[in-house]
């Protein structure tokens, strides 16, 4: 094996190095990055669910302060950079709306895009597939939440390997019920109830609730008549004023002032009253 | 019953009848719109703008992102659509495939579903050149009459046909960028081909490419020197016609055997397919302008390249007069590959294909 000479070990990506030396932007720094970095990246990719399972996506990447006031402006001067693999042709459809926002200051870079129809209504539930090999944080009725660890040489990371710890929130759609991650199939799982939009329970319950206002509908006409039908009653009736018999108290004397006119018989308005107030006549 | 009594009586009886014929309008509406609205699907198709032949083979596996055609679905109805069924056909290459069934969408839902094809390898092999083919989209749902049928046209690259890169002009920032398709270059290596295995086992008869490193190493030269033996010439490749992005026609191993000629490309995937015919791990560089096969030896887990267009002796010592003996040996064109491969990783301008990885990956060998 004389004479054999190996070639330096190979590293299948040219991280910043590539990238720079290619923009032409600063090739002596180049020389000093050529190995793996030793800096990491921490992301929250968060998922904001419809009720049709559409999708707001805010991927949010924070970088080592570091790092990025070193090579953070490379992603100011290349704005295609960080949005050419979603503006691909692949992606019509998938990302809709999308933006970057480059943060110099917290040393974050935060993609939103939407995705229409990113759950499938399945006949067990809705579905999101994608998400193979993360361990589960957490999961419920409000948001699923997965974790990883990877390395990653892509645009994020201008092309140098570098860890990446990622959260996935899913934030499940108002009503949902068991958020399941199924970490067999990556997919994560929920039941939610359809309402047809503006109509909810009362088109699930039509009948029900017809029956439910007819009846409330009809007792309370009937009220209503019987009220109206029986205003002039209200009064006490003279005849059975007149019935009434009087208690007396043993040992107190009945009063013996008259009730009624003892001319026409009309009742007394009080026993203040001097006279009848239909014919006239003196009660005294 | 005192007046307040019958005056309060009055009022709840007045709130409960406004209540009640609201409730009842609006039960009998809701009830009303809620299911026998008319259905209405806004559907997209999208087809991928090419099929690369050489991979065709990807475009049937669905954990690729390799999908020949996408539909979206988008319920604009006022009415949830019930078991919407969908599949595909590429006349000709691939019968009715990819069959979903979604067993409802709501209005307001959207569905993206996906055209996974296994193309018919026989039929593939024999396209030649870009061939244009339909595809069809089939879809129905509960209540209509019969199945609706979309055609789009697709495009079939010649078999032999490599595009670098789908990335737009402005959109290339890096070299790899240039070369964005690369992993599909590990389809061109055939190492189960018929004349490959033939060519292969010959030139490594009685070495243990398996397992010792030294009988690797010696089967990687024999490989070079057998190449030559077959009188193997370096050409360059002919003009992209039929694509106006950067392209080239990249020969299966067999073709270069048989033609005894190819680009650099051409020479590095044929001795790559040798060396993985033997067991053999192996790699392929790409480069500014160059391709070099490269080898990793089992135990050591050292890696050698190889200047592959010096298998034309010729050619090596007309264009480079002076860089190496008159017998432009093995071992110099080892030390020059590595010096050109060592000076590109400087540059940063330095790919390297690992075929297996590729071939795990989904890019199978179309032979």
């Amino acid at each position: 094996m004389v004479g054999r000479s190996p070639l330096r070990k190979l590293i299948p990506y040219i991280a910043v190095l590539a990238l720079i030396v290619c923009l032409s932007a600063y090739p002596a720094l180049a020389q000093e990055i050529g190995e793996e970095s030793d800096y990491s990246m921490q992301e929250e990719y968060r998922i904001e669910l419809g009720d049709t399972g559409d999708a707001h996506i805010t991927d949010t990447i924070t970088y080592d302060p570091a790092w990025f006031e070193e090579f953070g402006y490379l992603f100011d001067e290349n704005p295609n950079l960080l949005s050419r693999r979603y503006r691909a042709d692949s992606n019509v459809g998938e990302v809709e709306n999308f933006d970057v926002d480059i943060d110099s200051g917290d040393a974050t870079v935060t993609v939103t895009f939407d995705t229409p129809g990113l759950a499938y209504n399945l006949s067990d539930g809705w579905t999101v597939f994608g998400y193979a090999d993360y361990e589960l944080v957490d999961e419920g009725d409000d948001e699923v939440v997965l974790q990883a660890a990877w390395t990653v040489t892509n645009e994020f990371s201008l092309f140098e390997p570098m860890g990446l710890e990622e959260e996935v929130v899913i934030d499940l759609p108002d009503g949902a019920q068991n958020g399941d991650y199924d970490e067999a199939t990556g997919a994560i799982e929920y039941d939610l109830a359809y309402a047809a939009e503006g109509e909810g329970i009362l088109a699930e319950n039509q009948t029900l609730f017809t029956i439910i206002f007819a009846v409330v509908m009809a007792l309370s006409l009937i009220l209503l008549l019987y009220l109206f039908t029986h205003r002039g009653q209200a009064p006490v009736p003279v005849e059975a004023a007149a019935a009434v018999p009087q208690v007396v108290e043993p040992g107190v004397e009945a009063v013996t002032k008259p009730k009624f006119c003892k001319k026409c018989g009309y009742p007394r308005g009080s026993e203040e009253e001097l006279f009848c107030r239909k014919c006239g006549a003196p009660h005294a | 019953m005192s007046k307040s009594t019958r005056t309060a009586l009055s009022i709840v009886a007045i709130v409960l009848l406004l209540g009640s014929t609201i409730g009842l309008i609006l039960t009998l509406a809701a009830g009303g719109s809620g299911e026998s609205g008319e259905a209405e699907l806004e559907v997209q198709v999208i087809t991928r703008e090419e099929i690369v032949t050489a991979a065709y083979k990807a475009y049937g596996d669905d954990q690729q992102n390799l999908w020949a055609a996408k539909t979206i679905v988008k319920n604009v109805g006022d009415t949830p659509v019930k078991d919407f069924r969908i599949d595909y056909k590429v006349e000709g290459y691939c019968d009715w495939t990819s069959a979903e069934v979604y067993p409802e969408i709501l209005p307001g839902q959207t569905v993206r579903d996906y055209c996974w094809p296994n193309l018919d390898d026989a039929k593939m092999k024999e396209v030649t050149s870009k061939t244009p083919v339909e595809l069809t989209v089939r879809y129905s749902y509960e209540g209509l009459s019969e199945p609706i049928q979309d055609q789009e046209k697709i495009y079939l690259l010649g078999r032999n046909d490599f595009v670098f890169s789908n990335l737009e002009e402005d959109d290339i920032l890096t070299f790899t960028d240039a070369f964005d398709n690369y992993p599909i270059i590990a389809a061109f290596v055939t190492p189960n081909e018929e004349t490959v295995k033939s060519v292969a086992n010959t030139m490594a008869g009685g070495l243990e490419t398996g397992m010792n490193d030294d009988d690797v190493y010696a089967a990687f030269i024999r490989c070079f020197d057998g190449m030559r033996a077959l009188g193997v010439k370096y050409i360059q490749e002919p003009s992209s016609y039929w694509s106006d992005r950067a392209a080239q026609y990249v020969q299966y191993p067999a073709e270069t055997l048989n033609r005894a000629s190819g680009t650099c490309l051409d020479l590095a995937i044929c001795m790559a397919a040798l060396m993985e015919a033997v067991g053999i791990k192996s790699y392929v560089a790409l480069i500014p302008g160059h391709a070099i096969p490269i080898i990793e030896l089992p135990n050591s887990g050292e890696w050698y390249a190889i200047e592959s267009t010096f298998i034309d002796q010729d050619y090596a010592l007309s264009h480079f007069p002076g860089e190496t003996s008159p017998e432009v040996t093995a071992q110099e064109c080892i030390n020059m590959a590595a010096d050109e491969i060592n000076t590109a990783m400087d540059e940063g301008s330095f790919i390297l294909i690992d075929i297996e990885q590729s071939w795990e990956q989904g890019v199978m060998p179309i032979w």
